[in-house]
């Protein structure tokens, strides 16, 4: 099979017999299908009028930003009512798209500042990775398209970028980055290409590894004697990559034998110039990473909150947060409709592709959780309840989807969350400012 | 403490030297606090700029008291403490000292337009709530400038340039870590900042195999006999047809072409030639090889153009030295007469000849030579192995290495030996596991007492070394730096080597990673001005806007002119397609040239496209971007963050909405909650709307003319950009000087700026002024600074400056 169109036309055709050929553990894992969460992030929040059905229920109606998921309406539910209360200025000021992309998988405040002491909670998808990532080769997966990480200047109203850069956190004040080249995701996944100048020796060197990782944690615990408090944090963010990297190496030798092998597959070969073909990269190796079973925990933040990009092709060609100040115009609240409805189209293809990857009588979509939302609802004045929110995948049996649910006004997102770690088996009572499990998903 | 009877009124000498607002305080021991001020000084200097000439001696009975009167204790006095916050027990200045925790958050709040809440109807004017800042700040949170805070700095990760730059100082390869690495995070506007800079899991994981990548390019994995491949020059082949030849293709017919080829020693090797080949006559060429002269083999070409060939020629026990390998084909003509005036004959030609040498032993690449040169002539194996690993490993942690490392290190040696490792292995494991090394990953300074604030030292001058170097050159401190270090002398040879590394080409750090972020200039790489409404734009324009910009900033560093020539210059530097942009004629090419502005654009960066459009929205100006910038960027006096309930710019129920942008800005400045930081930013955003979205030039804005007048909240009038430009570099100077002092010091320690480095700033700045705001006396002055040359341990200001103050006091009377 040509290798190259592999990637482009994934989900098509050409890729279902190989799919299935590289993913028969995939099904024997935990003795039957194994469970996935997925978080996307989509920015500014949404046209709400052309996003929230008319009717609650099964049945329900899809207005215009929805209509491309109409193939999929039986494997999703529209989730309305629910908040981000911490992203609310809550005392804080200014500084409503850094709280709302800090918020969202964390349900926490972030603590206000350019830099020196940033502070907020440990996010979802880290709290599963950390009791049962050790399950796949990857514990989780962080992706993004935007680059503007990569740009100079102060973030939002004098909250420190990170908060913005990042919506996957490991500890209170150490990020998880997202990952925008295709190649080093698939590099993540699939090993680096045989590289011929590091053929020999390569035995030596993986022999080493463990020596080395050990003698340098020792430097490492030297080191910190002679540190203060905030340097010994910075080394023990060092420690725990490390540790992290020890087990990465140890999972990745107990999983060698199911490696699908990189030979078989086109490496991307870097970031696309164009977004559109970006954000489907990123999508199909999304697709690809939970159908080999290499990780059960990804989050994807397609672009950070205030996302100035716009949109030529679809004839917006002003900034969409700009426009996102809206302040009712009919015209502007057009356009970004047809940004939000962009998206959800590309979401579309991935959940087409998640369906086409079978998993026994299932789909990897039916064993999957996925969320995409935003902690923005109406962008013109950062309301951070009633969130656009959509949950789709059947969560292996775990939910009824098909639904338009309406919550009770301001339940926490977090709720949510809760909910979805109860079906991963992971233990836990409360994430930010959850009050219990989510009923009637 | 302080005077008795003062009243918490200071006096002021002069307006313009804040340090004289400041009240000496000592403060009681007990005002111990957990964590420090979350204090921005840009934040507090921009209100103080801005603040209309407010005596700074402020009367906490007279003055605050009423204000916290006004619009505080309805919920934070008599009976009501919301928050637990309560602020009328604080009855004398005095008192405010012993609750510095609430007197943070006051601050804080202050700062951020969170108190008092919006739908209070009582707010303070712009001017009250600077004046009560500017109190806080200088009374509750007063600084010492006889005794400053050196403050200190979080333990850097070397970021994506950093760790490209000094893998190639160390080692001598190149790796790009702007490719593998995930991008580092920003704070303060740069991506030095250590706080901010931090490690996940995936970053390790590239750590390691970057490691071992760039280990493997510089020392040779094994010693295994390989073949050399030696590409021919097709333009070294003589003789032959002298038609249809090019550089990457060579034909050949019946006259013998010739190539003389040097064979660097004896043995067999053998010639690759890949050929292409069309017959005539129904017969396919044949190719006559010679070596010397003779002939070695006659070669059946396929004859088949749509398919070349690889034809090999085994040239056995050869001698060393110059050859000759001659081709001819042999039966070239297929018909000896002409047809319709033409002969027809065989075609053989080749675009790519290569010649295998004898597979030997690799020649140990320059980067091995140069990193195992300590090892020369010692005794035994291990002991080179020590003196490599050693050399190698206090290079890359720019100071001496510990005994206890460097037995660490030795021990990686031992077991890639035991593994069965031969030496350049096992010294490269060694090596391997330096890079991963936190002393490497990590730029640390060792302190004898790091978690006390009252601990206050000059850093060692190898920490200094690396401080300058990557401050100048983002990358390590090279071999001069360090002999010096080790001598104890490099401080003594401050000037004479900071002026040496501004001349150095890696000083184009400065440009790219200051600069660059400072300026924001980066970011025009990612710039999408409408292609419609902006048809000339294009990456190619960008990339010499932003060229521009660089080049403005180089040339003030490389002939150490004023930095205040980044706002004044009369020139700038353009190729043909900016000047097409600019309306400047006579420039031709891609190649960029000096030439004068013309005089309806301001020179300087004021006039520059990369910093008009970067201030852009994608389909029009943005006079309130540009304001902003300029508040932020050129006179550090950046505006307060908007209020988070913004009412609509245009909601047709609010306002009619006509006229020109700066029409509806000037309605939304109406709004009494927009009105303070509106004014500050738009009037100076008007002043370049004759520059649309790309930095153009234009007359009007759709039918409407522009109307380009406008003032500073100061007072300064001024009418389109020219006018600004002189406002600025006149009647605020100082605040430039500051803003860049400012900029350039935070950029220099990679932390932000803290009230407690007020002092530092405004030395730097004042010096600056003094100096004729040369560029190599700014860097000198942020070098020489105190937080650039000292450091305390971690804790709070309050118990640094308490202990300052103990150490002051006089024996008790």
């Amino acid at each position: 099979m040509p290798r190259r169109t592999f990637l482009r036309g994934l989900g098509a055709c050409i890729s279902l017999p190989f799919l299935e050929a590289m993913a028969p553990f995939a099904r024997a894992a935990l003795g039957g299908a194994p469970r996935r969460m997925v978080f996307i992030y989509l920015p500014n929040g949404m046209d709400m009028e052309n996003w929230t059905p008319q009717k609650a229920g099964a049945g329900f109606d899809l207005p215009m930003i929805l209509q491309p998921l109409q193939p999929h309406q039986q494997q999703l539910s529209v989730l309305s009512g629910l908040a981000h209360v911490n992203a609310r200025p809550g005392g804080d000021g200014a500084g409503d798209h850094a709280r709302a992309n800090a918020t969202f998988l964390t349900g926490v405040r972030a603590r206000k500042t350019a830099g020196a002491d940033i502070h907020i909670g440990v996010s979802v998808d880290q709290i599963a990775a950390m009791a049962v990532g050790r399950e796949t080769r990857l514990a989780s997966l962080e992706m993004t398209c935007d680059l503007s990480s990569r740009q100079a200047g102060a973030c939002d109203s004098g909250y420190a970028c990170a908060y913005q850069n990042n919506i996957s956190w490991r500890n209170e004040n150490t990020p998880m980055p997202p990952i925008a080249d295709p190649k080093l995701i698939f590099e993540r996944l699939y090993g680096a290409a045989k590289d011929p100048d590091l053929a020999a020796g390569q035995a030596l060197r993986e022999g080493c590894r463990g020596s080395i990782l050990d003698m340098v944690r020792e430097d490492a615990k030297t080191l910190q004697r002679s540190l203060g408090a905030s340097d010994r944090r910075k080394v023990d963010e060092y420690l725990t990559a490390l540790r992290e990297t020890e087990a990465g190496i140890q999972q990745q030798a107990k999983f060698q034998t199911q490696m699908p092998k990189p030979a078989d597959m086109e490496k991307p070969e870097g970031i696309p110039g164009d977004f559109g073909a970006h954000v489907k990269t990123m999508y199909d190796l999304l697709a690809l990473a939970l159908a080999t079973d290499s990780t059960r925990i990804a989050s994807f933040m397609v672009l950070r909150e205030g996302s100035n990009r716009n949109y030529p092709w679809l004839g917006v060609n002003d900034g969409h947060h700009e426009i996102s100040h809206h302040g009712n115009s009919p015209e502007k609240k057009a356009k970004i409709a047809k940004i939000n409805q962009w998206h959800i189209e590309q979401f579309a293809g991935f959940l087409a592709k998640l369906k086409t990857m079978r998993e026994g009588a299932a789909t990897v979509l039916d064993n999957s959780m996925i969320v995409l939302g935003s902690a923005i609802a109406d962008g013109n004045k950062h309301q951070h309840h009633d969130l656009p929110v959509i949950l789709a995948g059947g969560g292996a049996g775990a939910f009824k989807p098909g639904r338009h649910v309406q919550y009770p006004k301001e339940t926490p997102m977090t709720n949510l969350y809760l909910t979805m770690l109860h079906h991963m088996n992971v233990k836990a009572d409360k994430i930010g400012d959850s009050t219990g499990k989510l009923e009637n998903v | 403490m302080r005077a008795e009877g003062a009243g918490g009124k200071q006096v002021c000498s002069s307006e313009t030297d804040d340090r004289d607002c400041a009240p000496r305080v000592a403060l009681g021991a007990e005002l111990r606090q957990e964590r420090a001020v979350r204090s921005h000084i840009s934040i507090l200097l921009a209100i103080f700029a801005a603040a209309l000439p407010a005596p700074c001696a402020t009367d906490f009975a007279k003055e605050v008291k009423p204000m916290l009167d006004r619009y505080c204790y309805k919920c934070h006095g008599g009976t009501k403490k919301k928050g637990d916050v309560v602020l009328d027990r604080f009855t004398t200045a005095d008192s405010t000292l012993k609750d510095l925790k609430t007197w943070e958050a006051v601050l804080e709040n202050l700062r951020n337009g969170a108190m008092p809440p919006d739908d209070e109807d009582k707010q303070p004017t712009l001017a009250e709530r600077e004046k009560l800042l500017k109190w806080v700040e200088e009374f509750v949170f007063a600084t010492d400038p006889e005794h400053p805070d050196p403050g200190r700095v979080t333990i850097h990760r070397l970021n994506r340039v950093e760790y490209s730059n000094t893998i190639r100082d160390l080692v001598g390869v190149k790796f790009d870590a702007g490719e593998d690495f995930p991008a580092d995070d920003s704070g303060y506007g740069f991506d030095n900042i250590g706080d901010v800079l931090s490690l996940s899991p995936v970053l390790f994981e590239r750590y390691l195999s970057a490691a071992e990548k760039v280990m493997s390019a510089a020392i040779l994995n094994d010693h295994k006999p390989r073949s050399q491949i030696i590409a021919v020059d097709l333009l070294k082949i003589t003789g032959g047809p002298e038609k249809g030849n090019t550089e990457t293709s060579r034909r050949f017919d019946d006259r013998e072409a010739v190539l003389k080829l040097d064979f660097p020693y004896a043995g067999d090797y053998t010639l690759r030639v890949e050929t292409r080949s069309f017959k005539a006559a129904n017969e396919s060429p044949k190719l006559d090889v010679t070596l010397d002269g003779q002939i070695l083999q006659t070669f059946v070409l396929n004859g088949n153009r749509d398919t070349p060939e690889t034809i090999k020629l085994p040239l056995k026990a050869m001698k060393m030295g110059a050859h000759t390998i001659g081709f001819r084909v042999a039966n070239w003509l297929a018909q000896p007469e002409k047809k319709n005036g033409k002969m027809l004959n065989r075609f053989a030609g080749t675009q790519k000849i290569e010649l295998l040498t004898p597979p030997r032993p690799p020649e140990p690449p320059e980067t091995q030579l140069r990193i195992f040169a300590p090892g020369k002539g010692l005794p035994t194996l291990d002991a080179s192995a020590r003196a490599i690993i050693s050399t190698f490993a206090s290079r890359a942690f720019r100071r001496p290495l510990l005994p206890a490392e460097l037995a660490r290190f030795m021990g990686i040696y031992a077991v890639a030996a035991k593994k069965g490792g031969n030496f350049e292995q096992s010294v490269q494991t060694a090596l391997t596991a330096v890079l991963v090394s936190p002393n490497f990953l990590f730029r640390g300074e060792f302190q004898p007492e790091p978690d006390s604030p009252k601990a206050v030292y000059r850093i060692s001058e190898y920490a200094l070394a690396a401080r300058l170097s990557y401050f100048l050159w983002s990358t390590m401190p090279d071999d001069e730096l360090r002999g010096l270090a080790q001598k104890g002398a490099l401080r003594a040879n401050l000037e004479a080597q900071v002026r040496r590394m501004l001349r150095d080409p890696r000083a184009k750090a400065l440009t790219d990673n200051f600069a660059g972020q400072w300026l924001q200039i980066r970011n025009i790489a990612a710039a999408s001005p409408d292609p419609k409404m902006f048809p000339e734009w294009g990456r190619e324009l960008g990339a010499a806007m932003q060229r521009e910009t660089e080049m403005l900033f180089e040339n003030i560093l490389h002939e150490d002119r004023p930095v205040t020539e980044l706002l004044s210059a009369d020139y700038t530097f353009v190729n043909e397609r900016l000047a097409r942009l600019y309306d400047i004629p006579g420039v031709e090419g891609d190649a960029f040239v000096k030439v004068k502005v013309p005089a309806m654009r301001p020179g300087g960066i004021l006039g520059h496209g990369s910093f008009l459009t970067l201030t852009s929205n994608p389909t029009r100006t943005s006079p309130v971007k540009r304001g902003k910038y300029v508040l932020e960027n050129i006179l550090g006096t950046p505006p307060p963050p908007p209020p988070p309930n913004v009412p609509d710019l245009n909601d047709p129920k609010r306002v009619e909405l006509t006229g020109t942008l700066r029409h509806r800005l000037e309605t939304h400045r109406k709004e009494p909650l927009c009105a303070g930081c509106h004014a500050r930013m738009d009037d100076i955003g008007f002043a370049l709307e004759n520059f649309n979205g790309i930095g153009e030039w234009r007359d009007k804005d759709g039918a409407a003319e522009i109307e380009s007048a406008g003032q500073l909240v100061s007072g300064e009038k001024f009418k389109g950009p020219v006018e600004l430009r002189e406002v600025l570099l006149t009647k605020r100077r100082g605040d430039f000087l500051r803003c860049v002092s400012e900029k350039m010091l935070t950029y220099a320690l990679g932390r932000g700026v803290e009230y407690y480095d007020r002092p530092a700033v405004q030395k730097i700045a004042a010096n600056l002024e003094k100096g004729g705001a040369k560029f190599s006396t700014l860097v000198m002055e942020i070098v020489g600074s105190v937080p650039f040359q000292m450091r305390r341990g971690e804790g709070d200001h309050r118990d640094f400056s308490n202990a300052e103050q103990t150490k002051k006091k006089p024996a008790s009377k």
